[in-house]
């Protein structure tokens, strides 16, 4: 089954084409990072299939409708998105935070229903910040807001979940649990997540596929064990880069001189 | 330190509220050049209600229903806009400094307001009778052209928005200086008094023409005060979650101008209202606008009516204009506010 299937997109900033003719496929229960040096298309790529940015016609599709044919709530009830750096809001309680991830399933006239608390509630348990509910969403520790950044993107209940770049700005401890719980999440929701990441060892133990870009265009698509190990990625990143495995985990390092 | 705002103040903060706005009205009635006690009036309306028995003095009853209730009416309707209009646009732009006048409103209505007091060439001769409607689509034409310059294309946000009602509003300006630059001493005056707003001209037939404009936009504020909410995330991040942010943009600011122009056609520009009551309301009772703009209604209201009681009894028989007392009680209040509190501007 695809969830999302991209098909001919080239997205062009006055002469510059920021993505050029690139076609591909998304599928439940995988993790496709999106790798690439700075500038090769990475964020426009996340923004466009996540309806931050508009796309041209037939170029994007969500579980078989045209992006361009959805509307807001239709499509925000397929695909939700972490931008890199998120608003944080002041004034309002976690929860109230997370109740944002239901605007979709909302009309004009209804508010916050039983359906919706049960969802959020759920998912915050799932995340363990199920305890911190109450407490004011701007003056939690970073961990737990990064947590609940997720969390509004997970009660969207979208089967396609897109972060740019989730772990920025995090220590290695709150990398870690990050991305330990976004694995967790497609092993056991069925979702698909589509990331940016940096880190190309992280990009390598997290993610199944890893999709390369290069100057607007797809340069490698596999899966990640066999992407760490192309030699065409040092030609890409401009840098000699190899693989190291200790204990088992495969770490990609600058290659010493 | 959390500054989340509990449910019980919430209630607290309605409740003076609503009596604030009582005593407001019931000050507004009782006070001028005839004083009515506050006993009398609360008699007089019994026996309109059929509640009390007794009679009434025709010079009461003239001034009680002819002349203050009308005033009193029109102040609660303007103050209430006022206060909603000015909480709605700072939720859409995000931007604590918006109030009800930050697309071309204010120099729409003044530019004409202008040509109906001036004239205009060979083409409008002067006539105050032609201030309400000329004030008012003045006031429209000035926020249609923001809109249709600023609010289309796919790349339009709030900001673009506000830039080019700078641009409508300064041209709407220079349009009216132009004009004042042939006019009498008089009408000059009179346009100034004008710009600073009164309560004067009240009647039941200015209430009554402005009555459906003032319902239908508060409602339609009210209505979109849940997204307002989301929009605290952002513009972009609002859309991710499912928010039509145009369409939003649409409704929420063609009902805030719409009941803005209306209310500046009635009775001038009055400042400080649009910008000061959301702004202690939101420091009293939260962020979210569910609670902001029904509030500010209440407080708006009262205000408005408190400021015209001062603004025709301080240098009675003579009135001063009503935007002189809002700017001179409100400018402090906020000032003091903002001193004492550490507020996220």
């Amino acid at each position: 089954m695809t969830l999302l299937k991209i098909e001919n997109l080239s997205i062009w900033a006055g002469k510059k084409a920021l993505l050029e003719s690139i076609n591909l496929e998304f599928h439940p229960r995988s993790w496709v990072s999106v790798i690439g040096p700075n500038g090769a298309g990475k964020t426009t790529l996340v923004e466009a299939i996540s309806g931050v940015r508009s796309v041209p016609k037939a170029t994007v599709s969500l579980g078989g409708r045209d992006i361009t044919s959805l509307s807001e709530r239709e499509r925000a009830k397929l695909v939700s998105f972490v931008p890199q750096s998120p608003v944080i809001p002041k004034g309002i309680s976690l929860y109230q935070y997370l109740s944002l991830g239901r605007t979709a399933y909302q009309g004009a006239w209804r508010t916050v229903g039983p359906e919706d608390r049960r969802i959020v509630e759920e998912v915050a348990d799932r995340l363990e910040i199920g305890q911190i509910l109450s407490q004011e969403f701007s003056s939690l520790s970073g961990g737990e807001r990064q947590r609940g950044i997720l969390a509004r993107a997970l009660v969207q209940e979208a089967s396609v979940l897109v972060l740019d770049e989730p772990i920025a700005g995090l220590d290695i401890r709150h990398q870690l649990g990050t991305l330990d719980l976004l694995r967790r999440e497609v092993e056991e929701q069925d979702v698909c997540i589509i990331s940016t990441l940096h880190d190309l060892t992280l990009a390598g133990q997290y993610a199944d596929r890893l999709v390369v870009l290069e100057r607007g265009q797809v340069a490698l698509d596999g899966s990640a064990s066999e992407i760490i190990r192309n030699p065409q990625l040092s030609t890409i990143y401009g840098a000699r880069l190899e693989v190291v495995t200790i204990d088992g985990a495969e770490l990609v390092i600058p290659a010493p001189n | 330190m959390s500054t989340l705002v509990t449910s019980r103040r919430v209630r607290g903060v309605v409740l003076g509220a609503a009596l604030g706005l009582v005593l407001a009205a019931l000050l507004g009635l009782a006070i001028g050049p005839t004083p009515i006690s506050i006993h009398e009036i609360l008699r007089n309306i019994g026996i309109h209600a059929g509640l009390v028995q007794g009679r009434v003095g025709p010079t009461e009853n003239t001034v009680l229903w002819q002349i203050r209730a009308p005033r009193l009416v029109l102040g609660l309707l303007a103050g209430s806009m006022l206060a909603v209009a000015g909480g709605t646009y700072q939720g859409i732009f995000r931007n604590p400094l918006a109030d009800p006048y930050i697309l071309g409103v204010a120099s729409g209505a003044g530019f004409g307001a202008t040509v109906a007091i001036v004239g205009l060439g060979g083409l409008v001769s002067a006539d105050a009778n032609l201030i309400p409607p000329f004030a008012f689509g003045g006031a429209l034409l000035a926020v249609s052209a923001t809109w249709i310059i600023g609010g289309r294309g796919s790349r339009s946000s709030g900001a673009t928005l506000i830039l080019t009602g700078v641009a409508v509003g300064s041209l709407m300006t220079s349009a009216q200086t132009l004009l004042q630059q042939h006019a009498s001493l008089t009408s000059l005056a009179n346009v100034y008094i004008w710009l600073l707003g009164s309560l004067a001209s009240a009647s039941w037939a200015t209430v009554l023409r402005l009555i459906p404009y003032v319902g239908v936009c508060l409602v339609a504020c009210l209505l979109v005060a849940r997204n307002l909410d989301v929009m605290s995330v952002g513009e972009t991040e609002a859309r991710v979650l499912g928010l039509n942010v145009r369409r939003l943009r649409l409704v929420a600011l063609g009902a805030a101008s719409l009941g803005t122009a209306a209310v500046v056609s009635a009775v001038g520009l009055i400042g400080f209202v649009g910008l000061v009551v959301p702004h202690i309301v939101r420091m009293l009772s939260g962020t979210s606008y569910r609670r902001i703009l029904p509030i500010s209604a209440l407080v708006g209201a009262a205000f408005l009516v408190f400021a015209d009681t001062v603004a025709r009894t301080v240098l009675a028989p003579s009135e001063l204009p009503i935007g002189v007392i809002t700017a001179l009680v409100g400018a402090p209040t906020f000032v003091l506010i903002l001193a004492k509190r550490e507020v996220e501007l």
